[in-house]
């Protein structure tokens, strides 16, 4: 009998997990659902999205080992070159993590503006003896995950 | 599948960077000498003055073992390259940019003549030259001409990542995405494909 108590309670406490489990996902579904509704609502309506913020997880490919400084000064100046001061205000590239040892590094861009950030790395980076290449690895949503990426190449 | 057509040159560090790149070919100007996985083919950059200069040049190189690409200085030369089966591309530079009309662009479309492109010209070109640039761009794909994009790169720090090309090429020139895409996979591969080259 006891026996029997039992089995029942754990196929009841295990069906109510699952009918949990199965609610937060439709929810989670649900709700990326009703926020793309959303966002393509005020698309329509013409209001300005919402800038999120994107982190561009980078390598650098150099003969020499350049500062934080110049790769900063590098990508800004070659933002104000091709796409103008306006730009480079409401991008505000920001590189918000650099590993010299390792050689990778994190910049973070406005959601709107990550293909500028990104087109700027064909620009060679040349200063003195130091020739560099900057290669795109991974564009990602939180900087956790951009530093787990840097972590695992590592 | 990425192709550089325009390689200056393709020392053992190029083609290593290359290959991590992603690039599967590349057309050199020197060194046509492959390895690390990469394809490699040997590229002419004919500048002739005139017609007679051009047909002189094309009747010194070899069939099918080097990309040969005319970068035309007046008129006669351009419409003779784009109908020439010798010739692969036609290189449109800051130069040469007002022999690229209409007509020109007919004559390449009905030839089935490519358009190259050099990023290192793009990186280079001051508002005005990118103004006439991006007109002329534009014009070429309107008309349906496979525009293909080389790097120019004659160092391997100068190789771009095909990504950044990709976005480069979108935001500045306009290019759709597929397009520019297109201009760096599929366009020059079917350039590199009918020659006889090196693979590392």
């Amino acid at each position: 009998m006891a026996d029997q108590l039992v089995a029942i309670l754990m196929v009841l406490v295990a069906a109510q997990a699952t009918v949990l489990a199965a609610t937060v996902y439709f929810l989670r579904k649900v709700r990326r659902v009703l926020r793309v509704w959303k966002t393509l609502v005020e698309k329509e309506r013409g209001k300005p999205s919402k800038p999120r913020k994107r982190y561009v997880v980078f390598t650098l490919a150099c003969s020499g080992n350049p500062s934080r400084e110049v790769i900063e000064k590098h990508v800004e100046n070659a933002f104000t070159t091709y796409y103008g001061k306006a730009v480079l205000a409401k991008a505000s590239p920001q590189l918000i993590f650099m590993d010299e040892a390792v050689r990778k590094g994190v910049y973070r861009v406005s959601h709107l503006y990550v293909k500028h950030l990104i087109s700027l790395f064909t620009i060679p980076l040349e200063t003195g003896e130091c020739k560099c290449l900057i290669i795109p690895l991974k564009t990602t949503g939180t900087l956790k995950k951009a530093l787990k990426i840097i972590e695992r190449e590592r | 599948m990425f192709t550089d057509l325009n390689v200056k040159d393709c020392s053992s560090e190029l083609l290593e960077k290359a290959a991590a790149l992603g690039y599967s070919a590349l057309a050199c100007w020197e060194n046509p000498d492959g390895g690390g996985g990469v394809r490699v083919v040997g590229k002419k950059v004919l500048s002739p003055r005139s017609l007679e200069e051009l047909k002189q040049a094309l009747a010194k190189i070899p069939v099918g073992k080097t990309v040969v690409s005319v970068s035309p200085r007046d008129t006669a030369t351009a419409r003779w390259s784009a109908h020439d089966g010798r010739v692969d591309t036609i290189v449109m530079t800051l130069e040469n940019i007002d022999v690229f009309d209409k007509k020109q662009f007919s004559t390449m479309k009905y030839y089935g003549k490519p358009l190259e492109i050099w990023l290192s010209d793009l990186r280079r070109a001051g508002s005005v030259h990118l103004a006439r640039y991006y007109r002329r761009v534009n014009l070429a794909l309107r008309m349906k001409i496979p525009v293909v994009t080389g790097s120019g790169a004659s160092d391997w720090s100068q190789l771009p990542h095909p990504r950044a090309a990709v976005y480069f090429l979108t935001l500045l020139l306009d290019f759709p995405e597929k397009e520019a895409l297109l201009s760096l996979t599929s366009h020059p591969y079917s350039v590199v494909a009918g020659k006889v080259g090196s693979s590392g």
